[in-house]
């Protein structure tokens, strides 16, 4: 038993290692972060000039494009991550060898989540700077909000993988964007459909807000920007979220992959 | 027996509707432990999809195919399994040693049991040099034995090879060979498809012919029906008029060593035998001339199509 667990974690870590040494070296990804680092810096100069001072100006602008820059590390990290290696016959090699389906895919999923961490380690240490700049307190708020928007791009990784399995990359890209705006628009899905009067339009909008993961349960952003206490309730509720949705994405891509035909 | 295609059978939807189209139908096929199989065909014959289904990365439409006695399909049966693709799939933003590397770890190995897997596997290849190289930069044959490299690095006991020999300048096509055939002198089984028949006579046990995803025969190659269509005689002899008496038709030519070459037809050679004896002729080689193993496995091949074999 303990070598099987082994000889798991053996070929996660391999495979984990692969999708970060190649994320690493990739050119896109460097001007991402790049771009992502350039827009933070912007945020002093945008400071200098807003209404609400530099400071709210750091906090919010930073907070907003680490959410949007995962969205956007997760669609190019994952509209391939599966599909390349199926089109460019590399996944031969390694199913030929042994090691399952589901192994395969979360090996892939710890490899994005590495990059993602890395990316966002990245991204996170220049926006702190800038806080220290700006002379911000940090306060337990703001790094409950940062954990839990890590935690967003981590779902959104498992969402992706979830995608990836059988759509092409287009759709892929589609369906990964949809996921993440409905999500944050998940509670006011909710009232729409408490106020509706369509008995059609309810059923619809109760569908969507119960088939998509509520992302706004993970949004502790407001919370930081404006020194509001974060009940363990609330917290908890943001976990349970979070685990449960990257499970079940985790668990459907599994399903979906295990029947998937090699050509 | 190491593999077994038991009545396997595989077909792929193509088109809009998604009709099926057979690619090998009823296919039984045994590779016994501790021999070299051929898998000989045209193009399209079905023999890279016979691979595939043996490797387990695809299902059969009906039938089984085992290793060691176990479901190819299952992860476990693919321990003692090495794969090698007729196009090398590499990674071109990683180094050859991180590739292996990271294939190593899929097949099990950790620590320094998987540091020295894969100098190991280099140095069969003699890749050490290029170990730190991205694999983008190597070159086709390096890339060919890159791929030979990772197939060895778990050290398995069945390897199922995919045109090893493609790709390869001849010196590495005779070092391949070697490899192969050290590998089977350890108890090693290889099945493996080739078009170089040349490569297939000099290493297989058994040759598997396979046509319009049907296999055709199978049997040791020395059980190949070869006719001898002539001897080539080199021979030293006093009157060299003695020689169109074995050869009416065939043209005499003197060697640059003073001995004479002649082809001789089947019925001839008592005479020469006979001159031998009486000392009118010195013999210094007497050669079968056979039919080229091109033709009697191709002619083989299509002697079976017409005896009415149901094929695709």
């Amino acid at each position: 038993m303990y070598l099987m667990k082994s000889g798991l974690r053996s070929q996660i870590s391999a495979l984990a290692l692969n999708v970060w040494l190649e994320a690493i070296r990739d050119r896109m990804l460097h001007i991402l972060i790049g771009s992502g680092a350039l827009l933070l810096l912007s945020s002093l100069v945008i400071g200098e000039m807003a209404i609400g001072g530099r400071g709210r100006v750091v906090q919010d602008m930073g907070l907003w494009v680490l959410g949007i820059w995962g969205l956007l590390a997760v669609i190019h990290l994952g509209s391939n991550i599966v599909r390349r290696e199926i089109q460019q016959r590399t996944i031969y090699l390694i199913l030929s060898r042994p090691i399952a389906r589901p192994t395969f895919l979360l090996g892939k999923f710890v490899g994005m989540s590495l990059v993602l961490l890395s990316i966002f380690c990245v991204l996170c240490a220049v926006w702190l700077a800038l806080i220290r700049l700006s002379s911000i307190p940090l306060t337990w708020e703001h790094y409950w909000a940062l954990a839990f928007i890590f935690g967003e791009w981590i779902l959104l990784a498992a969402v992706s993988l979830f995608f990836a399995g059988f759509t092409s990359p287009l759709l892929h890209n589609f369906f990964l964007v949809g996921v993440a705006f409905l999500g944050h628009w998940s509670n006011d899905l909710r009232l729409f459909a408490l106020n509706a009067d369509s008995a059609w339009l309810k059923a619809g909008l109760k569908l969507i807000y119960y088939a998509l993961p509520n992302l706004e349960a993970l949004n502790f952003r407001e919370a930081a920007l404006y020194n509001k206490a974060i009940t363990p309730g609330l917290l908890l509720e943001g976990a349970t979220v979070l685990i449960g949705w990257i499970l079940i994405f985790i668990i459907a891509a599994n399903f979906i992959f295990a029947g998937r035909k090699l050509p | 027996m190491a593999l077994d295609w038991i009545k396997v059978s595989f077909s792929v939807r193509q088109g809009f509707w998604l009709r099926p189209k057979l690619i090998l139908e009823g296919i039984d096929l045994s590779v016994p432990g501790g021999s070299i199989t051929g898998l000989v065909g045209p193009n399209g014959a079905g023999k890279t999809t016979t691979i595939k289904l043996g490797a387990g990365l695809i299902s059969p439409t009906s039938g089984q195919v085992l290793i060691q006695g176990r479901k190819a399909s299952e992860a476990g049966a693919k321990e003692h399994l090495g794969l090698l693709t007729e196009i090398q799939y590499t990674y071109p933003h990683l180094r050859l040693r991180e590739w292996l590397d990271m294939l190593a770890g899929l097949s099990g190995l950790k620590g320094s049991g998987r540091t020295h897997g894969v100098d190991h596997a280099l140095d069969i290849v003699d890749l050490r040099g290029q170990a730190d190289q991205m694999m983008g930069t190597l070159s086709k044959g390096q890339i060919q034995r890159a791929g030979l490299a990772q197939a060895f690095l778990h050290k398995p006991s069945i390897l199922l090879l995919d045109e090893p020999m493609s790709g390869l300048d001849p010196y590495w096509r005779y070092c391949v060979q070697h490899i192969l055939q050290g590998f089977k002198s350890g108890g090693g089984t290889i099945l493996f498809s080739s078009h170089i028949l040349s490569d297939v006579e000099r290493l297989c046990d058994r040759v598997a012919l396979i046509k319009k995803g049907c296999i055709q025969w199978t049997g040791r190659l020395a059980d190949l029906p070869r006719e001898t269509r002539g001897y080539e005689v080199i021979c030293r002899v006093e009157n060299p008029d003695l020689l169109k008496q074995i050869a009416p038709e065939g043209k005499a030519e003197a060697l640059p060593t003073g001995e004479w070459h002649v082809s001789i037809p089947v019925d001839q050679k008592e005479e020469v035998l006979w001159l031998v004896s009486a000392g009118k002729i010195t013999l210094e080689s007497l050669l079968p001339i056979q039919d080229e193993i091109e033709d009697v496995i191709f002619g083989f091949s299509s002697d079976s199509n017409r005896a009415g074999q149901r094929c695709i």
